[in-house]
């Protein structure tokens, strides 16, 4: 069986039995790729392991699979930890903003379909998730994540109507018709959502910020007010799309936002 | 299909559900059991249904127990001011092997673990705010193993413990395992060793 080798950052860990782990991770150049890994967490007398101390959600590092796109699981060989995020875990919203990203990805990427640009984009804004420009970074990180997996709601134009939206106090957004709303049909939509305009219209910007460089000194900064409802809307709207529910939303959103009412 | 007789069949169905273990070895363990005489084999029956029976959790520390409390939290001599909050009761019977600590413990039953599913309310986490309610609680050592959820939870009762600010919270000493070599140590560890390092 051929061997390959990646840098990879794992996504989701289960301890399949004692000293055996399966991990999803998401290797640069391979994509989402799930490995067993036997005697992740054995050790000899002196504190050597094959997978350098076991590997744990999020590490990056350097990993050799067996690699056939025939199979569903591979076999992990070696792994030597890279980065390890010790900062991130010194901070309750980080540690849920990591798993918010590492919830996503594994949903919407495909399996063995790679997207370097989004590693390096996801391997930059997890250091950053410690500092305290967390919330930009995470915003623009899900965006980039959304854009690239063709996930990206529509926001200048009515979803429903194809007319740009003027600027109001109040926009809407549906996740059933696919983005915003515009006023004149705001009214017929049953699943809308109020947002203020000025919310929606930062979306825009962080897409339409170059990306390429170091992301994070480019961004505005953000606060939980404007991001909450916005990761909020985002989430309702993935929901939708994926048809199920997202087990970190509750975490990163405490209070998602309530649909409007329809008037009868 | 097999041509086993159904009671063997179940038998090795049984077994074959157990953790580590394959249809081969359940095969292998069901044909040793047949093999074995009656009061023999009649043993692992009794002593699984005695385990099941006999044995529930501490309703103070939620430790696996057959009296309660457990013979920890009963333990007039152990300082039940201090509290080490560990994830399972193996991780308890690991820290109570070193006997080194005389405090309690409070086993959570788990961890937070968002994406597998695991919420705070699948843990003992409200039974232990009871316990710092008390008032007799002086410190709360954070026993959980040092991952990201392990952190994640830890990080989420010292928020909910701030409430309490008599009580003082501690979390164990991270760094190289003592008998190991340096060279064999991943960068986390080292990371964590050179931040806790100690004055000689
Ligand atoms: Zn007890």
């Amino acid at each position: 069986m051929a061997l390959s080798r990646d840098t990879c950052i794992c996504l989701r860990k289960f301890e399949y039995s004692e000293t055996s782990q399966i991990l999803t991770l998401l290797g640069r150049e391979h994509g989402i790729v799930r490995v067993m890994a036997k005697g992740a967490h054995r050790r000899t007398k002196a504190g050597a392991s094959k997978f350098d101390g076991g590997i744990d959600l999020l590490d990056r590092g350097q990993a050799v699979f067996t690699f056939d796109p025939a199979r569903d699981l591979q076999t992990l060989t070696e792994w030597h930890l890279d980065e390890g995020h010790l900062e991130l875990r010194r901070n309750l919203r980080a540690v849920y903003l990591g798993q918010y990203a590492a919830e996503l990805l594994s949903l919407l990427l495909e399996n063995f379909d790679p997207h370097p640009a989004l590693f390096d984009r996801l391997e930059q804004m997890l250091p950053a998730l410690a500092t305290s420009q967390r919330e930009e970074v995470f915003l623009a990180f899900e965006l980039e994540l959304l854009r690239q997996t063709g996930h990206l709601p529509q926001l200048g134009d009515c979803a429903n109507c194809a007319r740009p939206i003027n600027s109001s106090a109040t926009a809407y957004f549906s996740p059933s018709t696919g983005g915003a709303i515009c006023r004149d049909c705001e009214m017929i939509i049953h699943d809308r959502l109020a947002i203020d305009a000025r919310l929606l219209r930062l979306l825009i910007t962080l897409l339409r910020l170059p990306h390429h460089g170091s992301m994070t000194q480019r961004l505005p900064r953000l606060t939980r007010h404007q991001t909450d409802p916005l990761n909020g809307l985002l989430a309702q709207y993935l929901q939708f799309t994926l048809g199920r529910g997202l087990r970190l939303m509750r975490y990163v959103i405490p209070s998602p936002i309530r649909r409007v009412p329809v008037a009868t | 299909m097999s041509n086993y007789a159904q009671s063997i069949q179940d038998l090795m169905n049984e077994l074959a559900r157990l953790p580590g273990i394959g249809m081969r070895s359940a095969e292998r363990i069901a044909f040793h059991l047949l093999k074995q005489k009656p009061e023999e084999a009649m043993k692992l029956a009794t002593a699984i249904r005695d385990v099941k029976t006999r044995i529930r959790h501490c309703s103070i520390c939620y430790n696996l127990t057959e009296q309660d409390p457990c013979a920890i939290c009963a333990d007039a001599g152990r300082d039940q001011g201090l509290v080490c909050v560990v994830e399972q009761p193996k991780d308890l019977l690991a820290l109570e092997a070193t006997g080194l600590y005389r405090g309690v413990y409070h086993v959570l039953l788990g961890r937070i673990s968002p994406l597998e599913g695991v919420e705070e309310g699948d843990l003992t986490i409200e039974p232990l705010m009871q316990r710092l309610a008390s008032g007799q609680v002086r410190e709360v050592i954070m026993g959980l193993n040092p991952n990201l959820e392990g952190d994640g939870t830890a990080l989420h009762l010292q928020n909910l413990m701030s409430q309490y600010p008599q009580v003082a919270v501690t979390r164990l000493a991270r760094g190289l395992p003592a008998g190991s070599n340096i060279e064999y140590a991943n960068r986390n560890i080292l990371a964590d060793a050179i931040s806790g390092r100690q004055k000689m």
